[in-house]
């Protein structure tokens, strides 16, 4: 079975790539509106409490060794816990892939299809996503693997030329609306990390069980060092960062900054970058998805569910009526939803399962005596 | 099993082909450029019937196989009256045919009545279009913007888009104004840091009454002007220099002991056309001044944007009234701001760096040679007092009479304070017309060019 095993650098790829690729769509534009000129202090402070929480996640996990969140809820729970996390999962992974997908689509819509149809530019991901996922878990982590290299070269060359045309006074005052709104409401900008959610689901598919740790912390220190990135300099390039709501904060940074003489609309071959790691994006959800749902079915092979989980997110991400009622609907499920989840209900089970680990343990040792 | 196996690589093949062809197909459906108009500039003025009065400059190419090497392009600039700029473009569409397409435009012209009313919903509209190039250039037209891009006759260019994007060129030597986008524009604009500026234009109409007396008074002094004709440009070589003389409203008002000029009142002899000079001073998106081309350079100093520019200095030596110098920015200009009882305190710190341009004959001899110790010395005080002393009259202009902090200065005060809501209590942009001014410069004379 290891031939459907990953290694250290595949695992931190598909952790990287469903956390950056919030960065193309309005993941900057919410800090910023949240924390004004404090933006990248509040960002920072997220970004250490993460890593931080990171590496106790990984001490969590020490004692199971290559079991994921489902095999531990069953351990912890019975059945009854095993179903109950693996459908709140699938639900979560399913309605966020198809949100941001359908967030994704609406700004291509805008800015290059505005005569397309939606569901054509949704149903060109979804295709690819059948494709690839029918091609295997290998096919997927692989092209992954490559999609997520090209995605970070390219927002660490969005950096590279915005910075030029940097003001580093838009950053003061050092507070913004305040300390309490920086450091306490701020954390609500946890969010932004929620997609870390797929470490718990990682530790069954790798290779090398003690990759775990290392996996996880690399990704979470390179998806944070971007995220600071990306923040700063769709605060500190425009005056406006902070007041106006745009369809994307970084290709509204990247068309209004000027590349030099010859380079007219760079943004067209970024936006191309962002589509090819979208279209990773949804490979890698509907792969957790599919493993989810084996796990819970028992089932031999993964390939019956592809195509219904794809059909699934291609309908959800046809419900909303438009692009407010997409971020509407996915700032409310990633703050009310997704940060409790990744960063209360998960560790709780897994404190709970160490807990009665460390209780076997002991019982088994009294036992033995 | 192999049957299944090829099936499958069928399966995927025609799948395949089938991506290609949606995507590669529907080139005819599509808006290609047989049906698009693209602007290259848009005017705004105040329309007499309806709110607006929206003037397009289109692009016309001229057919290739006709063998025109440079791709010459008729001009064709037609206006109509609307109420709004998408509802404006619209009518257009429905008149021309062709999809209007913004992408390719070059320049945003306001006129001056437009901006004197107020022009943020024209800015958050354009910028709202996805086509817009967020690069145009934005000026304000001391004519009405119609008669703007009629005038806009290239003399030394074939292609009208070209002519707009070397047309400030100039700028980047001489200093006279700045290359001002729309994107820029808008970010002063909604700026709790600085105010906006846009450059200024006009029609200059080449009789200016300006020019006669020019040309009396450059006669009796020793600056140089070239003859008068009808084919050729005459401008004075050094248009700036506080000698000339010149008449016209807008030049009385300017400062009274230098002689610099606004959009459209060079004293220059041409047919009709456009001419950008100086910058308009904007407080929130109303206008409310003009910079003239010498304060401009002020502004550029200031503001840490000059290249470089030609400038006439007061000559301590006697050998002649004015010494034209090549000026530049030696290291970046420092400004501080402190608070003094609650009012700005604003210290500038110019360090600036010249070559001498104009020579005589007496500065060869030893005696009263230019690049003697003391004889730099005395050139560079000279330089030093001479633009302290302008400096702070454009400063104070932009205080006391424009309540414009167009230098940003907002930038180096906002360290200060800890919070937004101090920051925006206090309300900079209202409070900078209380500042008080510190100018220092410092002048390093390099050398001048052949003769030393």
């Amino acid at each position: 079975m290891k031939i459907n095993k990953i290694s250290l650098v595949q695992a931190i790829a598909l952790i990287l790539i469903i956390t950056i690729n919030r960065l193309s769509i309005h993941l900057p534009q919410t800090i910023l509106t949240t924390c004004g000129s404090a933006a990248i202090l509040n960002i920072v402070f997220i970004s250490i409490i993460t890593i931080a929480f990171v590496i106790i996640v990984t001490k969590l996990f020490k004692n199971f060794p290559n079991l994921d969140i489902i095999d531990i809820s069953e351990n912890l729970g019975g059945k009854f816990l095993k179903y109950l996390v693996g459908i709140v999962l699938i639900s979560y992974i399913i309605f966020t892939c198809a949100i941001l997908l359908r967030d994704f689509a609406e700004i291509l819509k805008i800015l290059y299809y505005g005569d397309t149809p939606i569901i054509y530019l949704i149903a060109f991901f979804i295709i690819v996503c059948i494709i690839s996922n029918w091609l295997g878990r290998k096919s997927v982590v692989k092209t992954n693997l490559i999609l997520t290299i090209i995605m970070v070269v390219s927002l660490l060359i969005s950096f590279l030329a915005v910075m030029p045309n940097l003001t580093i006074q838009r950053a003061l005052p050092v507070l913004g609306y305040g300390t309490y709104e920086t450091f306490i409401s701020g954390l609500s900008n946890l969010f932004t990390f929620n997609s870390l959610l797929v470490i718990y689901l990682v530790p069954s598919m790798l290779n090398n069980p003690s990759d775990f740790k290392k996996a996880s912390i690399i990704a979470t220190i390179i998806a944070s060092v971007l995220v600071i990135l990306v923040t700063a300099i769709s605060l500190l390039a425009f005056s406006f960062s902070t007041e106006i709501e745009k369809i994307s904060s970084l290709y509204m940074l990247l068309s209004n900054n000027e590349f030099g003489k010859y380079f007219q609309h760079p943004e067209s071959l970024f936006v191309f970058t962002w589509s090819l790691s979208f279209m990773s994006y949804v490979n890698v959800c509907c792969m957790f998805i599919v493993n989810v749902l084996k796990k819970l079915t028992n089932a031999k092979n993964e390939r019956p569910f592809i195509v219904p989980v794809a059909i699934i997110i291609l309908i959800v991400a046809l419900l909303p009526k438009s692009i407010m009622q997409i971020r509407d609907f996915g700032d409310f499920t990633s703050i009310y939803f997704g940060t409790p989840l990744t960063f209360i209900a998960l560790p709780m089970i897994l404190i709970l399962a160490n807990i009665k680990h460390k209780r076997l343990h002991k019982n088994n040792k009294e036992d033995f005596n | 099993m192999s049957i299944l196996s090829r099936f499958k690589r069928i399966f995927i093949l025609l799948l395949t082909i089938a991506i290609i062809l949606f995507a590669l197909s529907g080139v005819y459906a599509t808006h290609n450029i047989d049906k698009l108009a693209y602007v290259i500039a848009l005017g705004i003025d105040v329309g007499e019937t309806e709110n607006i009065k929206l003037s397009i400059q289109l692009s016309k190419p001229e057919d290739s196989s006709s063998g025109s090497a440079g791709g010459s392009s008729k001009n064709i600039v037609n206006s109509i009256e609307c109420s709004s700029i998408a509802s404006g473009i619209d009518l257009f569409n429905s008149y021309l045919s062709r999809r209007i397409n913004l992408s390719h435009c070059k320049v945003v012209v306001l006129s001056e009545e437009v901006a004197t009313n107020g022009i943020s919903d024209y800015l958050y509209t354009l910028l709202n279009n996805i086509e817009m190039n967020a690069h145009a250039n934005v000026i304000v037209s001391k004519s009405t913007a119609k008669d703007f891009l009629d005038s806009s006759e290239p003399e030394l260019e074939d292609l009208a888009s070209k002519y707009y994007e070397t047309a400030l060129n100039s700028s980047e030597y001489n200093g006279y104004t700045q290359n001002v986008t729309l994107i820029r524009f808008f970010s002063d604009y909604v700026d709790t840091f600085t105010e906006p500026v846009a450059i200024l234009g006009a029609v200059n109409t080449g009789n200016n009454s300006s020019l006669q007396n020019y040309d009396v008074n450059t006669d009796t002094s020793n600056n140089t002007t070239t003859s008068d004709t009808d084919t050729t440009n005459n401008v004075s070589s050094s248009s700036n220099s506080p000698t000339s003389n010149t008449t016209g409203t807008s030049l009385e008002s300017s400062s009274s002991s230098n002689n610099s000029y606004l959009a459209g009142q060079t004293p220059m002899t041409s047919k009709n056309n456009i001419e950008n000079m100086g910058l308009a001073v904007f407080n929130g998106d109303r206008l409310v001044g003009e910079l003239t081309g010498l304060e401009t350079i002020y502004h550029l100093m200031v503001s840490n944007e000059l290249e470089s520019c030609t400038m006439s200095i007061p000559n301590p030596l006697g050998d002649s009234e004015y010494i034209d110098v090549d000026l530049r920015l030696n290291s970046s200009t420092k400004n501080k701001v402190d608070f003094v009882n609650g009012m700005p305190y604003i210290s500038t710190s110019l360090d600036v760096k010249i070559r001498i341009l104009s020579t005589t004959e007496d500065s060869t001899k030893d005696g009263s040679n230019y690049y003697s110790k003391e004889n730099i010395e005395l050139i560079e005080q000279s330089c030093n007092e001479y633009l302290k002393e302008e400096l702070n009259n454009y400063l104070y202009k932009t205080a006391k009479e424009y309540k414009a902090d167009i230098d940003s200065f907002g930038k180096y005060a906002v360290k200060h304070f800890i919070t937004l809501q101090d920051w925006n209590e206090y309300n900079w942009l209202d409070n900078y017309e209380n500042s008080i001014f510190n100018v220092e410069v410092n002048t390093s004379l390099k050398s001048g060019y052949t003769f030393l």
